[in-house]
């Protein structure tokens, strides 16, 4: 127990900065990431928690002169000067080692991307086939069949999340595969739903000459003929 | 990371092991699944990517299914909020009578029905029940097949583990 | 829905949100920036929206990046690098991205593109704390935005300002700002961040009703209730700070109880109440507060204020009881405080926390989390609601679900591998038999064949060589029938050989004639009989010239994707490994983290327990000056200070004197302006790691 019989002033100015509130901090002050999550990847912009000083009786404008011990800082950095805006020195050196490697990965999954594709579909044989929607009133698509030359190839559910991507502008490319070059035929049946719970199951079929070079082809579902009648054409992208 | 995550399934999964005979899909991703949710909207498995997901393979005409689909209910409502999602998927090969079973059960999560057949092949499915563990990577860390009791003891175990992760 | 002919709207960044881990069940797709509504001319580029609008970011990245490597979306350049820098940004590649919008500045792009480039530039370096290079990125975008970016521009500028100080012309910004209708979440954050520059510029009255205005907004919304909070703490404070305890104990009272900000305001509601010596009244909250976690700096204070407030109310005895709880408490948290600072130190305090079966030391944040109840965990809720922490394990969740998509690459490579194994066995075989067949020179030989036929049938027809085109039995006869002309030639003409010779010629006849009649029908089907043939010439010299090729580009093709296997086989592994090894920096560094979080708690107990303890003499002093011992529970201490006080020097002051028991109003740290809400999107959709105002869990309810 600390001698007390020197310092009863000492003692009655420790009361009195006891009663200072400032020395609890409001949260805003404390938590820099208080701010809402939406801002991007924000760098810690305010020191962290225990860079701050742990005491500063200057930071106390009106102490009493002699206070011993300065309010504690929970973890609130005193008013800020303006930033340097870097971030400690070990932090920053993973962050930007973790940015590197992510990067590395992005690249490397590409690369991967890429030699699958021209290993398992090489550009003269490759077919693709794309489904798209120009649809102007609602219509939620359920499934869609895709059969060439008379074999099922392809048999797609399309869940909640992806019927709107395509509705959004987005085209999903449903199939890919190899052909012998010459005449295919390539016949195709979707289903789904309308407005006011009405059910559509509509086909099309093409034939289509598979020539040297890669050959896409594109379902487009479109309601463009007659409004709020779902149709299904193919359109060959020579 | 692969390295990482055999080490700790092999780890994680001690206990477990023994009651369940070898997976051998653990550690690769899980096969595409997507099927009619009693909605009537389609539900694919890989969408739930983020978060743990346990797949529970089940038909209508076998009574353990039953009792485990009632302990993953409790878990699933425990753990929902650390990111677990349970999803049950019928086999039975008539749909409407898996419809009919489905809206019998008095669960929360999911029940998937009209599943392709190619699922089950794809799953390994060899046995009903059978229960099967997906890390937020997409990647298969287990299964579990038949149920008894104190199974859901060792289902919370290993899920903490992966809800960890 | 949108109502877009295939329009697939030209992209820019989405939200920040959007992390590598993609958050499942999306009820609202992030909202695109549109540009102006663009066709899709490449299947492919709406390929990649497809994922996009999924939510799919990595997945896009990686689509666009390999289309574009391939020539595929040549119609949708500047599209392409809008999107692309917009997906690295919420990856948090900040460099990738930065690069993708310069190029855009590069190019000769419409001014919309323009400025969502500079916007966006801003947006990275804010990020990375060059404040300055922001302001002028900010600054260089002329005209205006869509509504959404344009409120999130005049938010970024205003943080910036506001983070240099330069609170005058933060004012007059947000004051400037004119939001839609529908834009009331920016419009609480402007007046936020509006309140906060005027208290720091000491215009509380000022600051009032927008603090205000925020303060008693109604949402159901985790951000905008917390912002909320924040908002009525700082008035609070401020009011108090000003003086004016009684303006701001309203402010304090609409803190949540059962918020993160509960405990600040509780015990500024015991320091209005204190300011206007209602010391009884201020009791109640702060002893609410003794009863909450001991590591909270303000319950801290409360430990201390209580007695404080005691000994204004003149209850001496209560004082010195509550300051010797006080510093027990705060002795025995100290000896926590030790025991886990050397388990970090010893590396056994994750072993602690985990369960036994889960010794995944990767994992211990969840359960710190989400497991408010688990004793050790009430040591580390400041940690997991910081900052650092936060990022550090978003890369943690980010690295992992990168090693999960690399560990499905590893096996297709096996899938590879074995492939080319198999096609260069083929060709193996194939190979020689292909070389033999092109060696041989048949082709040509039957080019030879087909020409000289040919001429022999010219020649044939030319010279009307009837004879030449029988049957094998006609030209027998033929052969015969020469041969006899040439036998009668030398004969003598008598009656005999002239018969015979008669019989000759019309023998000779006949069969000429019968020879010339099917001539041309002859001529014609050799000639057609040759026209096949060349067609079928044709189709070898093609497949010929296919099978040349094939075999010349054999062993090239094969051995070149064999050669690009074997290589991103090996940067696979070498990427799996450093992210292990990254992974576990990672975990060190919370590691650290933890640890001076926990020296630093210790520092601050310390400090209290040291005025604590002064006080605690005071009492004494001040009891023995004013006669008379304070009884305490504890009369081994007051017999010490009791001896002690013998000593006490003539010329203290007594300690009753009016002292300015007032708060003295301190500079305020100064509440950091907010960064802005989620730009549309539904909170509920945010990845709960990133969400970082998670309130710490207070004590088991």
């Amino acid at each position: 127990m600390l001698k007390s019989f020197k310092s009863v002033r000492v003692a009655w100015m420790a009361l009195a900065v006891l009663a200072l509130p400032a020395l609890s901090v409001p949260a805003m002050a404390q938590d820099p990431q208080a701010a809402a999550p939406a801002d991007v990847a924000p760098a810690a912009q305010t020191p962290p928690a225990d860079a701050a000083p742990a005491g500063t009786p200057a930071a106390i404008a009106d102490a009493p002169a002699g206070t011993l011990i300065a309010p504690p800082v929970d973890g609130t950095p005193p008013p800020a000067p303006p930033e340097s805006g870097e971030p400690p020195a070990d932090t920053r050196a993973l962050d930007e080692t973790v940015q590197d490697l992510k990067k590395d990965v992005v690249d490397l999954n590409k690369e991967l991307f890429v030699l699958e594709e021209e290993l398992l579909f090489p550009a003269n044989t490759q077919v693709a086939v794309f489904v798209s929607m120009d649809i102007g009133e609602f219509f939620a698509l359920d499934s869609l069949t895709l059969k060439i030359d008379n074999k099922e190839v392809a048999n797609y559910l399309y869940t909640p999340r992806e019927a709107e991507a395509l509705l959004k502008g987005g085209v999903h490319r449903v199939y890919l595969g190899n052909l012998k070059v010459g005449e295919h035929q390539l016949v195709a049946f979707f289903e789904g739903k309308g407005p006011n719970n009405r059910d559509y199951k509509r086909g099309a079929n093409l034939k289509f000459e598979k020539g040297v070079g890669a050959k896409y082809l594109e379902l487009k579902i479109t309601d463009r003929q007659r409004k709020a009648q779902p149709e299904f054409a193919i359109k060959d992208w020579e | 990371m692969a390295v990482l995550q055999a080490a700790f399934a092999a780890l994680a999964f001690a206990c477990g092991a023994q009651a369940a005979e070898k997976y051998e899909l653990v550690g690769q991703p899980a096969p595409d699944l997507v099927a009619r949710g009693l909605s009537g909207e389609n539900v694919r498995v890989s969408e739930h990517r983020g978060e743990v997901v346990v797949v529970s393979f089940w038909s209508g005409s076998c009574n353990t299914c039953r009792a485990q689909l009632e302990a993953l209910d409790r878990i699933a409502k425990t753990y929902a909020t650390a990111g677990l999602t349970v999803i049950g998927v019928n086999l039975d090969d008539n749909v409407a009578r898996a419809e009919k079973f489905a809206r019998a059960q008095d669960v929360q999560f999911q029940l998937l029905v009209a599943t392709a057949k190619s699922t089950g092949r794809d799953y390994r499915v060899d046995r009903l029940p059978m229960l099967v563990f997906v890390d937020r990577a997409g990647v298969l860390r287990g299964a579990h097949r038949e149920y008894k009791k104190r199974d859901e003891e060792m289902y919370v175990r290993e899920l903490r583990t992966l809800l960890n992760e | 829905m949108t109502k877009l002919s295939r329009i697939a709207v030209a992209v820019g960044a989405t939200l920040a949100l959007a992390s590598a881990m993609v958050s499942p069940a999306l009820a609202a797709t992030p909202e695109v920036d549109k540009l102006s509504p663009t066709v899709v001319r490449d299947l492919h580029f709406g390929d990649a929206l497809f994922y996009y609008y999924q939510g799919e970011d990595f997945e896009t990245i990686t689509r666009l990046q390999a289309y574009r490597q391939w020539g595929r979306l040549s119609h949708h350049d500047a599209e392409t690098d809008l999107l692309l820098g917009g997906l690295y940004l919420s990856l948090g590649l900040h460099n990738e991205a930065g690069e993708r919008f310069e190029t855009l500045l590069t190019q000769s792009v419409p001014e919309g593109v323009r400025n969502r480039a500079w916007f966006y530039l801003g947006k990275i370096w804010y990020a990375r704390g060059y404040l300055d290079r922001a302001e002028r990125a900010i600054k260089e975008v002329q005209g205006r935005l869509t509504p959404d970016l344009e409120a999130e521009r005049m938010h970024l500028l205003s943080n910036i300002l506001m983070r240099q100080q330069r609170f005058d012309e933060a004012i007059a910004l947000l004051n400037s700002w004119k939001g839609r209708k529908d834009q009331s979440d920016w419009l609480a954050y402007a007046q936020y961040n509006l309140g906060v520059a005027l208290v720091r510029k000491g215009l509380v009255t000022e600051a009032d009703p927008f603090l205000t205005s925020v303060g008693t907004l109604e949402s159901g919304r985790r951000e905008l209730r917390s912002l909320k909070d924040r908002a009525n703490l700082a008035l609070g404070y401020a009011y108090l700070q000003n003086n004016q305890p009684e303006l701001a104990k309203p402010a304090l009272e609409r803190v949540r109880l059962d918020g993160p900000y509960s405990n600040k305001a509780l015990l500024g509601v015991g320091w209005a109440d204190a300011a206007q010596g209602q010391f009884q009244d201020a009791l109640t909250p702060w002893m609410a507060l003794r009863d909450r976690n001991l590591l909270d700096s303000a319950v801290q204070e409360a430990y201390l204020a209580v007695p404080y407030a005691f000994a204004k109310l003149n209850a001496n005895a209560q004082a010195a009881e509550n300051y010797e709880k006080a510093i027990a408490s705060f002795d025995s948290e100290t000896v926590n405080l030790d025991n886990s600072i050397t388990e970090i130190n010893d590396g056994t305090m994750l072993d602690k926390l985990l369960k036994p079966d889960a010794r995944d030391h990767y994992g211990w944040f969840w359960q710190l989390r989400e497991l408010p109840n688990a004793p050790e965990s009430r040591y580390l809720y400041h940690l997991l609601a910081g900052h650092d922490f936060q990022e550090g394990l978003k890369n943690y969740r980010d690295l992992a679900f990168l090693g999960g998509t690399l560990a499905k690459w590893q096996d297709s490579m096996v899938a590879f591998q074995d492939m080319l194994d198999t096609r260069e066995r083929a060709y193996a075989e194939r190979v020689p038999q292909a070389d033999a067949l092109l060696a041989s020179g048949k082709l040509d030989k039957y080019g030879v064949d087909r020409a000289t036929t040919g001429g022999q049938l010219d020649q044939v027809e030319q010279a009307g060589d009837v004879a030449a085109l029988g049957t094998a039995a006609e030209r027998d006869q033929w052969a015969r029938i020469v041969r006899l002309e040439a036998a009668l030639l030398a004969a003598p003409h008598d009656e005999e050989t002239d018969v015979i010779r008669e019989k000759t010629r019309l023998a000779k006849g006949v069969l000429y004639w019968r020879l010339a009649e099917s001539f041309k029908a002859r001529v014609w089907n050799e000639r057609r009989t040759l026209k096949d043939l060349d067609q079928a010439l044709r189709e070898a010299q093609n497949r010929w010239v296919r099978v040349q090729k094939a075999r010349s580009s054999m062993p090239n093709n094969t051995g070149e994707f064999a050669a690009r296997v074997d290589a991103l086989r090996k940067r696979l592994d070498d990427t799996q490994v450093r992210l292990a090894n990254v992974a576990k920096q990672q975990n060190g560094l919370l590691e650290s983290l933890a640890r001076n979080e926990l020296e630093a708690q210790k520092e601050r107990i310390g400090t209290y327990q040291i005025q604590a303890r002064f006080a605690l003499a005071s009492i004494y002093d001040r009891a023995a000056l004013g006669g008379g011992t304070v009884k305490t529970p504890s009369n081994g201490a007051a017999t010490e200070s009791q001896g002690e006080l013998e000593n006490v020097q003539p010329d203290q002051q007594p300690v009753d004197q009016p002292a300015t028991d007032q708060p003295a109003p301190t500079e305020q740290p100064a509440p950091p302006p907010a960064d802005g809400p989620p730009p549309a999107t539904d909170p509920a959709t945010m990845d709960p790691g990133v969400n970082t105002s998670q309130p710490p869990p207070e004590t088991p309810k």
